[in-house]
């Protein structure tokens, strides 16, 4: 598979006449043709810098960018526009502006000076515009659009540009999780039919699950590749080490971690398990498996009546359906024995 | 879909429009002339009525002709500005040409006159020429002015920003020109600056309607890229469009318009905002060659309107055009922010 954009030593920041401001320096990397990839990091950490450089907004600072192995530097305006589109985080409000004019503006490249649209044109628009799902919004003013929608439109527009690459910096920040699945299987959809896409994001478990490449960014460069690839590499779990968030072998997904300063012994599994659990963590009370030496514990039946049940030296004290309810109570059983009783916290 | 009504149906009512309130012009006044006898007139035929003939080719005609290529280089120039600007309160005024246009003509009025020993106001027609040129050459400069910053600063807000700037500065330099002069001459800058049609004759005019045309119909040559602009500078970069060139461009021609208008009719106020406002609400589309031909036709027609409001029957002398353009420009541009307001509740 050959590289469409080849990253080289790249060091990005900002600059004017007496102060450089350097946001990231030595990036390596490399986007494939036909790939969807997305570019993480912290805020801060330049995500939003490299795109801009990748586009031609900002000149780079050391290094180059090769598109096809042509530098960036060296390209005009034109001929950028005919490989990189893009989609920005910069909101479109043009007064009267349809779906379709929006679209057609993706166009510019190709028209001639007064922007006239060929038949050929209105065509790729009329395609670009369906590709997205909004063609009964066609001739929609953007106005009336949902913020969804109106990401599509401007998706649409980048489709209508004709690049083989297109760069999107969060499309999906500010949309509801619908949504933003949408955005993503959209543009999964995209690069499997050969687009090349680069976009950021913070949506940690949707990238996970649905790009090819990731490219994690941070303050000494880039560190790519596939997502499973970099979970086997501890990669992601060093870059959030010591940040409260620790990677679930079990599950694959990332969760939040807990101080936990008690404990509680748990018999039982199942849904019902991991929910008790969940609601313990978030209090700080760790469930710990039960055995026949434990004198207090939690036993989950699910089939019973009542679901939670408290156990002490085997008679029921307390039972309830409610995984709040049973939060509750555990918590005030805590507090009552926590000086006294060492049964209640039998692995600490 | 909501708006069948098609382009050149839209176009040809527009057209109408404007020769209808050409005729009004003609008709109405102090002094009420038939119909017959303006096109009479007009088409060159011998008439009876000398006085008639007088007042349509001296006053009324010239007034018109005036007002039309005013009201359509004002329309455009504004349009231009609050596209580049994004800004609905945008219009021909906020690069500070016009005052730099009373700059000029405050320099000859008021400090020229008296540095050489005399009253402006003693001039007669070479002074209104001077005064032309002072506005242009005011204009010009403060244009260039512009220009250069914005080829050195990098965002449009800045742009924005320092032109509202200049413009304030130059009005300044105005007051203390106008604390040091003499009272004759005040007057005379106080009546320039209160902008009229009806300054040149028909010669003038019609040289001015050539010379606003040129720079008007240039505009439509822009128009992909003021589609390019109204979608942010770093999208329009990356449809390929070369942003300093093309805002340069921009700001040039606006300018070119505001200055030749300000040369010729002096300062006129709201319709260059209120007239874009019209075009976008007509055209009901986001592509500017048809925005632009709008806001010339509507431009045309809003100047037309007010200059037959200001020579209303029943006035003994004609009201001041401004006072009229803000009467009909503030409501337009009122409705507009109130109608804003509403689509975002909408939302």
């Amino acid at each position: 598979m050959a590289a469409l954009i080849d990253i080289n030593n790249l060091t990005i920041g900002y600059t004017n006449s007496k102060q450089h401001k350097v946001v990231a320096q030595s990036l390596n990397a490399h986007l494939n043709e036909g790939e969807m990839t997305c570019l993480l990091g912290a805020n801060g950490k330049g995500k939003s810098t490299l795109m801009k450089t990748i586009c031609g907004f900002l000149k780079s600072m050391h290094g180059d960018i090769l598109l096809n192995g042509k530098s960036t530097a060296l390209m005009s305006e034109k001929e950028l526009a005919k490989a990189i589109a893009v989609v920005l985080t910069d909101k479109i409000s043009i007064p009267n502006a349809t779906v379709f004019e929006l679209v057609a503006y993706g166009r510019s490249p190709f028209t001639g000076l007064m922007g006239r649209l060929s038949d050929r044109d209105k065509t790729i628009v009329k395609t670009a515009i369906e590709q997205c799902g909004i063609s009964h919004k066609i001739h929609s003013p953007l106005s009336a659009l949902s913020d969804g929608e109106r990401q599509k439109a401007t998706i649409a527009k980048a489709l209508a540009q004709d690049t083989d690459i297109i760069i999107l910096d969060e499309p999906t920040a500010f949309l509801d999780l619908p949504a933003r699945v949408e955005i993503m299987q959209l543009l999964r959809q995209l690069a499997s039919a050969g687009k090349s896409i680069l976009m950021s994001t913070h949506d940690l478990d949707l990238a996970l699950q649905m790009a090819d490449k990731l490219w994690l960014l941070n303050r000494d460069g880039v560190t790519s590749g596939s997502p499973e690839d970099l979970l086997l590499n501890n990669a992601f779990q060093s870059m959030f080490r010591g940040k409260g968030i620790e990677f679930d072998n079990k599950t694959g997904l990332f969760t939040v971690r807990y101080h936990h300063n008690q404990t509680i012994a748990v018999k039982g599994h199942g849904f019902e398990y991991v929910l008790l659990r969940r609601a313990l963590m978030r209090k700080g009370i760790k469930p710990v498996k039960a055995n026949h030496t434990d004198s207090v514990y939690i036993s989950i039946n699910k089939n019973e009546a009542s679901v939670y049940k408290l156990m002490v030296d085997d008679i029921c004290s307390f039972e309830n359906s409610s995984v709040e309810a049973t939060t509750k109570m555990i918590l005030e059983v805590i507090q009552t024995y926590v000086n006294t009783t060492s049964n209640l916290m039998p692995y600490d | 879909m909501m708006h069948i009504v098609n382009n050149k149906t839209k176009y040809a009512t527009l057209i109408l429009l404007v020769l209808a309130l050409l005729l009004l012009n003609m008709i109405l006044g102090s002094v009420h002339i038939p119909i017959k006898a303006v096109f009479q007139i007009i088409s060159g035929q011998e008439t009876s009525n000398i006085i008639w003939e007088n007042i349509i080719t001296r006053s009324r005609l010239p007034q018109a002709i005036v007002a039309l290529g005013a009201g359509m280089g004002l329309g455009i120039a504004g349009l231009l500005m609050q596209t580049l600007f994004r800004n609905p309160l945008a219009g021909p005024s906020v690069l500070g040409i016009s005052s730099g246009a009373s700059l000029g003509v405050g320099f000859v009025i008021l400090v020229a006159g008296q540095f050489f020993g005399f009253s402006f106001s003693s001039l007669g027609l070479f002074g209104d020429l001077s005064l032309l040129v002072a506005a242009l050459a005011g204009s010009l400069c403060i244009l260039l002015v512009i220009l250069f910053v914005s080829r050195r600063i990098g965002g449009t807000l800045a742009v924005l920003i320092i032109g509202v700037m200049i413009g304030y500065l130059s009005n300044s330099v105005v007051g203390i020109m106008k604390f040091y002069s003499l009272e004759e001459d005040v007057h005379t800058y106080v009546i320039w600056g209160l902008g009229s049609f009806s300054r040149l004759s028909l010669a003038r005019a019609q040289l001015f309607l050539v010379l606003i045309t040129i720079p008007a119909v240039a505009c439509l040559f822009i128009s992909k890229w003021l589609n390019l602009l109204s979608l942010g500078e770093n999208y329009a970069q990356n449809l390929g469009l070369k942003i300093h060139r093309a805002r340069m461009v921009v700001i040039l021609m606006s300018g070119v318009l505001t200055a030749l208008v300000t040369a010729f009719c002096g300062p006129i106020v709201f319709i260059g905002m209120a007239v874009p406002h019209m075009a976008k609400l007509v055209a009901r589309t986001s592509n500017h060659f048809t925005l632009i031909l709008h806001a010339g036709l509507l431009g045309a027609a809003t100047a037309l309107l007010c200059n037959v409001i200001a020579r209303m029957p029943g006035l003994d002398s004609a009201l001041p055009i401004n006072s009229v353009t803000a009467f009909i420009g503030a409501p337009v541009v009122i409705s507009v922010i109130w109608k804003r307001r509403k689509e975002q509740f909408a939302e």
